[in-house]
């Protein structure tokens, strides 16, 4: 209780308590619900006419930015600032082989543990541009037994998978491999 | 609804939920508003608004403060509450989320304070502090019982935020130092330690009540 009645002396915690009886009045508290009530219709009516939540947008954003982001550090970092830069502005030069028919994609070796798809061996017509590097070019003889070259295309991304710096292209037509060098890659070797 | 106080150190309780296990119809109430029962809430309002209120109106001193921060720390409860996980009780996510409210509303407002206070009621225990304090200083019951609250409310708003809110929580609301502890966010220890400073210094402001 706090209080010695011997001595009649009162404890800080008996003056403490007499605060448990600073209590409002019933008025108070029919004002209070009326208020409260309004506060949070005006809370919920705000909180649904929000366009979008705000986080489950964000991590949607992130879940596709932040890889590419990450690929591309990391592609910055392994390829060195300069060669990076360089890569990045050249543009490729004409191409001396012309592309006649569409090609078949390049499939990596799956013991390299690379998928096939991230590979893209594209058709580059004279002209058009894309950001990856021309790495090799492969000769494919025809039926009629001329000769067609291909460019084989890589993103940074690819090269990257491979947990030694370096893979293979395969040529799905000739059932070669080709391997592509830490040079081939720096200079963004093109025809 | 009949909230009543518990006058000598216990939790005040809800009268009309005597003998049920709180925490338990908590959790119950909580998962129905978690699955949408808006109605559910009402009754976690009505059944801790007295409470949250006191704590928030001790560490402001002002009853329109305190009842405009108590309504602000139920809507963020309600907006929250599908992010209560059950790991503490209601009450202590409760009462963190309105000490944090009102902490934040004392730091923002600083050097604007206003007063206002309920009048102490003459009951139970408080009665005989009262007639005792009267006594002792040969005056009337009124004029005491008013300087008495001024010279607690002053010493009160000499401590820091920090060491309020565990005064408050711990001799005017009766929780333990464990549950001041997951309020605050602190250590038993640092709980303890407060306690006893803070009480050092009341101690020194309300010596003329205390000889």
């Amino acid at each position: 209780m706090g209080m010695n009645k011997g001595k009649e002396t009162v404890t800080v915690e008996a003056l403490l308590r007499l605060k448990r009886n600073e209590q409002p009045s019933e008025d108070f508290w029919n004002t209070f619900e009326i208020d409260f009530e309004r506060r949070r219709l005006n809370a919920l009516v705000e909180r649904e006419s929000l366009p979008q939540p705000f986080w489950p947008t964000v991590l949607k954003v992130a879940s596709v930015a932040l890889p590419a982001l990450i690929l591309s550090a990391v592609a910055y970092f392994w390829m060195g600032p300069d060669n990076y830069a360089a890569s990045r502005s050249e543009q490729p030069s004409k191409p001396v082989a012309q592309i006649e028919r569409p090609l078949l994609p390049v499939e990596l070796p799956s013991s390299r543990g690379m998928r096939a798809t991230e590979v893209m061996h594209l058709a580059v017509r004279e002209g058009s541009h894309n950001s990856q590097f021309v790495l090799d070019a492969l000769r494919e003889e025809q039926a009629d037994r001329s000769l067609n070259f291909r460019k084989v295309l890589y993103s940074p991304a690819i090269h990257l998978s491979s947990p030694t710096g370096s893979f293979y292209v395969n040529d799905s037509l000739s059932s070669r491999n080709y391997k592509v060098t830490t040079a081939d890659a720096k200079i963004g070797r093109n025809f | 609804m009949s909230l009543s106080k518990s006058v000598d150190g216990a939790l005040p309780v809800d009268s009309s939920q005597a003998g049920e296990a709180p925490a338990d119809n908590d959790q119950v109430l909580v998962s129905r508003v978690q699955k949408g029962d808006v109605a559910a809430f009402d009754h976690l309002v009505r059944k801790y608004r007295e409470r949250l209120f006191g704590i928030i109106y001790n560490l402001t001193s002002n009853r329109e403060d305190a009842a405009d921060l108590t309504q602000e720390a139920f809507i963020k409860a309600f907006s929250s509450i599908n992010r209560f996980q059950g790991k503490s009780a209601f009450f202590t996510w409760l009462y963190r989320i309105g000490v944090n409210t009102a902490l934040s509303h004392l730091k923002r407002n600083r050097f604007r304070r206003f007063f206002s206070l309920e009048n102490i009621q003459e009951e139970g225990s408080n009665a005989q502090v009262i007639e005792t304090l009267a006594a002792k200083h040969k005056s009337e019951k009124g004029a005491l019982l008013s300087e008495l609250q001024e010279k607690l409310n002053e010493a009160m708003q000499k401590l820091s935020p920090k060491h309020r809110t565990v005064v408050v929580l711990f001799e005017i609301e009766g929780l333990s130092h464990q549950e001041i502890a997951e309020i605050v966010g602190c250590s038993v220890g640092t709980v303890r330690s407060r306690l006893h400073y803070a009480k050092q210094q009341l101690q020194a402001d309300l010596k003329p009540f205390l000889d």
